[in-house]
């Protein structure tokens, strides 16, 4: 699904990630661990294709293409999402607009017909039920006004109505409670399947709690320094990043 | 020791004094003439036309239109009381019957011998005493007085349109007068159209007064042709305790200008000023306010919203006046704008100036590109370039439209937006 082969990565001609590799197969869901500053959110973000983040050298895959060379509009056509750390705030853009908008470039980019209103409707409403997420919340302009919890939720639900092949979640853990936590962390279970991958962007192992990972690797310095199965997770939460950290310095 | 500078006459200038025939004996019009003869068109040394140098682009007026050669006109897709004024004149066969409401012809109301009617049209405000009133007052062909009685509430917007309709140029002076009584609720709607190709002229001045207690709407519409000239201006009397929304939207016209005279004659009244101003091509578009609390404890506030494209060209002056009396002011001012491209231009000046001791004012103005942050979100989502650039252009000015109470008409004015970004109509989804 995902074949990431000595990725180099520079923003603002500071080099974050410096050779990193890394292979997800179709049904895995991989967690990457790390302490702050070892370029986790860069991985999500370069990805994306934010243009802050520059390729300086290395490729990825995405499900045989060339991901690099694709917009960003046309990675989440191929199947590509990324469940943004800190989604923005889009005051004017009706939260409902924004959705049927995105799923119908979506479904044109790929040949499909657009859907139709109440099709759209009824879609929204099953999903939105499922993630806690109000009549009220989708009547809003995106996001705005959200709590953190109620963005996160609002990310996951555009992961369900998107339906994508590769799902990369930066940090959706963070800023939410033990409640909003299992509620996101069921949303993205449910999206669960033998067809779809997902990359699970963490610092703490909580998360992994409720989304139990194939793998496990730890990130330092830009690279993939130590991979393993789940319980490496529960190592880390024992002995912290400290011997990585620790590496690091060396 | 001052120094009159003796200016030749421009051609423009030569011809509009020219159309002055008719009307020698009328003092209220030929005092307007002498004033202009006087004065000339603005040009950019006066500092209220410092980016407005209407002497130099004004290198023609046109011979006033003659209605007797009006085209077809379609109605405004809007519900409301619709009046029309076609090519200059006011379809004056066609006047609705509002209770409450009495609509006469500007004509009629001069003939009448409506002394207080005459006083209005000869007394500016400050922000509109200047050439361009002149030019109305003196060559004024027609309008509407529309006066809305104590008490009244309007289910539906009265709708002024006016329409220019003809394939040569010509030039338009509209004077309209609107009054709000006390303790009435109204929406008043102006619109300006034209066809896009014919360089016609329109200098269209409104009167609003707004009664005591009153709640009132008025939007204008300015959605010229693009090669028109557009001079618009607007008159604003606002009362104790009412409550006055304003909304301006300027997309047409190859140059306009709205210049605006907000007087506060009455304490605790509260203004609302909206506007939304998208321009393209080699468009030149001015938005200037004069804001005057002359009476104490008045609030008022002012956001303009400005999209500039190509090279096109935006100009917003504020200025908010605390006159010494007006103790209590709450004003706020707040300019926006939107640069799409490296040639358009923004010149923004807003002022504050104030005599009274114990005020909250502010102003502000920004200029600005699309966020990157913004769009990368919305391209990360599908949604490609140029769409998901034009819900962003969209929502910047939403904030703005938000502001419009009346749904059908925000929601009209929406879609006008959404067609200068060549996006369809707003789907609107109910509840589920």
């Amino acid at each position: 699904m995902l074949k990431i082969s000595d990725l180099h990565v520079s923003v603002e001609d500071n080099e974050i990630l410096k050779g990193l590799d890394f292979h997800v197969k179709k049904g895995e869901v991989h967690a990457i661990m790390g302490p702050n500053g070892s370029g986790k959110s860069t991985l999500g973000n370069v990805l994306a294709g934010h243009e802050d983040y520059e390729v300086t050298g290395g490729n990825a895959q995405f499900d045989g293409e060339d991901l690099f060379e694709m917009e960003p509009d046309e990675r989440a056509a191929a199947g590509f999402f990324l469940a943004f750390q800190y989604p923005v705030e889009i005051p004017g853009v009706a939260t409902m607009t924004f959705l049927k908008t995105a799923i119908n470039a979506q479904r044109k980019a790929r040949g499909l017909d657009e859907m139709a209103t109440p099709d759209f409707m009824r879609f929204v409403k099953e999903k939105a039920g499922q993630l806690n997420v109000s009549q009220e919340m989708l009547r809003r302009p995106l996001n705005v006004g959200f709590s953190g919890g109620e963005k996160k939720r609002m990310e996951i639900l555009q992961m369900s109505l998107l339906e994508p092949k590769l799902c990369v979640l930066d940090e959706t853990d963070s800023g939410l409670d033990i409640d909003a936590l299992r509620v996101v962390a069921d949303g993205v279970n449910a999206l669960r399947g033998p067809e779809r991958s997902m990359v699970v962007i963490t610092h703490y192992q909580r998360l992994l709690d409720y989304i139990v990972p194939d793998v496990v690797h730890v990130m330092s310095r830009g690279k993939i320094v130590r991979s393993g199965g789940k319980e490496l997770a529960l190592e880390l939460e024992k002995s912290g990043y400290a011997e990585y950290a620790a590496e690091e310095a060396a | 020791m001052s120094r009159n500078i003796q200016v030749i006459a421009s051609q423009a200038e030569q011809s509009i004094a020219e159309q002055f025939t008719g009307h020698e004996s009328d003092t209220l019009r030929a005092d307007a003439m002498a004033r202009f003869k006087a004065n000339g068109l603005p040009h950019r040394r006066v500092e209220e036309w410092k980016y407005t140098d209407l002497r130099r682009v004004m290198q023609t007026a046109h011979p006033l239109a003659d209605a007797g050669k009006a085209g077809a006109v379609s109605d405004i897709a809007l519900s409301g009381h619709l009046l029309r004024i076609v090519d200059g004149q006011l379809d004056a066969s066609n006047l609705p019957g509002i209770a409450g409401v009495t609509i006469t012809t500007l004509d009629d109301a001069l003939r009448s011998g409506d002394a207080n009617l005459r006083e209005r049209l000869a007394a500016p405000r400050p922000g509109t005493d200047n050439t361009v009133r002149d030019l109305n007052t003196a060559l004024m062909q027609s309008g509407v007085v529309i006066a809305i009685a104590d008490g009244t509430e309007l289910d539906e917007p009265i709708i002024v349109q006016t329409v220019f309709t003809q394939g040569a140029a010509a030039s338009v002076y509209v004077r309209n007068v609107i009054s709000v009584g006390a303790n009435a609720k109204a929406t008043v709607i102006e619109s300006f159209e034209g066809p896009d190709g014919v360089d016609y002229q329109t200098n269209a001045l409104t009167h609003l007064d707004v009664g005591k207690d009153s709640v009132a709407d008025y939007a204008r519409l300015q959605k010229e042709g693009d090669a028109a000239l557009h001079l618009g201006s607007l008159e604003l009397d606002i009362a104790g305790s009412a409550d006055v929304g304003i909304f301006a939207l300027a997309l047409g016209a190859s140059l306009s200008r709205l210049q605006g005279g907000m007087l506060f004659t009455g304490e605790n009244a509260n203004l609302r000023y909206a506007g939304v101003t998208l321009l393209k091509g080699r468009q030149h578009g001015d938005m200037t306010f004069f804001v005057d609390h002359a009476v104490p404890n008045c609030t008022s506030r002012e956001l303009q919203k400005t999209v500039l494209d190509d090279t096109a060209r935006g100009v917003f002056q504020g200025k908010i006046l605390v006159r010494q009396p007006a103790q209590k002011t709450d004003g706020k001012m707040m300019a926006q704008s939107l640069l799409l491209s490296e040639g358009c231009e923004s010149d923004a000046k807003p002022e504050l100036e104030i005599y009274a001791d114990d005020v909250v004012c502010g102003h502000g103005a920004t200029s600005g590109q699309i966020d990157e942050e913004l769009l990368h979100y919305l391209r990360a989502r599908g949604i490609g370039d140029a769409e998901a650039r034009a819900m962003l252009i969209q929502a910047f000015v939403g904030e703005a439209l938000e502001t419009i109470t009346h749904d059908e008409l925000r929601q009209f004015v929406l879609n006008d937006a959404r067609a200068w970004l060549g996006l369809g109509p707003e789907e609107e989804f109910g509840e589920f």
